[in-house]
């Protein structure tokens, strides 16, 4: 993992961050939106700045993952170190996102 | 063919497209990507950088042009010299740059080609209005056409 701290020790400074978060994964959605290999997506700066956030991000991730679809689970891998997607069919999409969210959805509520 | 992101949005991105003709062909998704749909797949992403994407067992999982190749080989493609229209014959052109692939479009039976372009929309489009020398510097960068293969085409 990146950083150790959770989504509740983020601190006062955390509806920043989240507005920071909030500003770099709009800007990687766009600048990467036609892309598809993903030396495009994990060498984009806002993906890097986003994970130097860390654990802290997690949740935020996992919602813009479920609205939007976002292929954020490279990163998901990379600051938790986990891989619930394990048993998702090579290639489908939906299914490892769906695997991820699933995943999330108790260690990290977003709702 | 009833698909519309506004007028000249894909413009912004592709400056290529303004003096060249093209059409929207499905709405954007995330489920599939470029290779896929050159391969004629759309419920799957075809990437060998991510673990979780499909690739063919037992090749590299690198992004050179010699590796799309060799994976588009296990879909029945064979490298041809160009992308000439021939009946019968399903032809798919990768962009790169230098030797890192970066996109995929596959011929159509009138002599267009259709994209996928990254988890955005599907369009028919003049084979060179997506590189980079027809972006003019600007723009979403592919490259340019490096390598052409070819396959039976089905029906």
């Amino acid at each position: 993992m990146t950083t150790s701290s959770s989504p509740t020790e983020a601190g006062p400074d955390a509806s920043g961050l989240e507005q920071r978060f909030l500003e770099l994964a709009e800007r990687w959605r766009e600048e990467t939106q036609f892309y598809s290999m993903s030396r495009q997506l994990v060498e984009h700066p806002a993906y890097r700045e986003i994970l130097q956030m860390g654990e802290t991000a997690v949740p935020w991730i996992l919602r813009d993952m479920a609205m939007t679809g976002a292929r954020w689970t490279l990163l998901l891998r990379e600051i938790t170190g986990e891989d619930p997607a394990v048993h998702a069919a090579p290639g489908r999409v939906r299914e490892v996102q769906a695997a991820w969210i699933e995943w999330g959805r108790e260690r990290y509520p977003w709702e | 063919m009833g698909v519309s992101p506004g007028e000249g949005h894909l413009e912004r991105y592709f400056p290529g497209l303004r003096n060249s003709p093209y059409a929207i062909t499905s709405p954007p998704d995330h489920g599939y990507n470029c290779l896929a749909w050159a391969v004629g797949i759309s419920d799957e992403s075809w990437n060998a950088l991510d673990p979780r994407d499909y690739w063919p067992a037992g090749l590299p999982r690198r992004d050179a042009i010699s590796a799309v190749m060799a994976a588009l080989a296990t879909a029945g493609f064979t490298p041809c010299a160009d992308g000439a229209l021939e009946a019968g014959i399903e032809k798919v052109a990768l962009y790169g740059i230098e030797d890192t692939f970066m996109h995929a479009a596959r011929q159509l039976s009138n002599g267009r080609w259709t994209s996928k372009l990254g988890i955005s929309y599907d369009i028919e489009h003049e084979l060179h209005a997506l590189t980079s020398s027809a972006n003019a510097g600007g723009g979403v960068q592919y490259g340019e056409v490096i390598a052409f293969m070819r396959r039976a085409r089905e029906g």
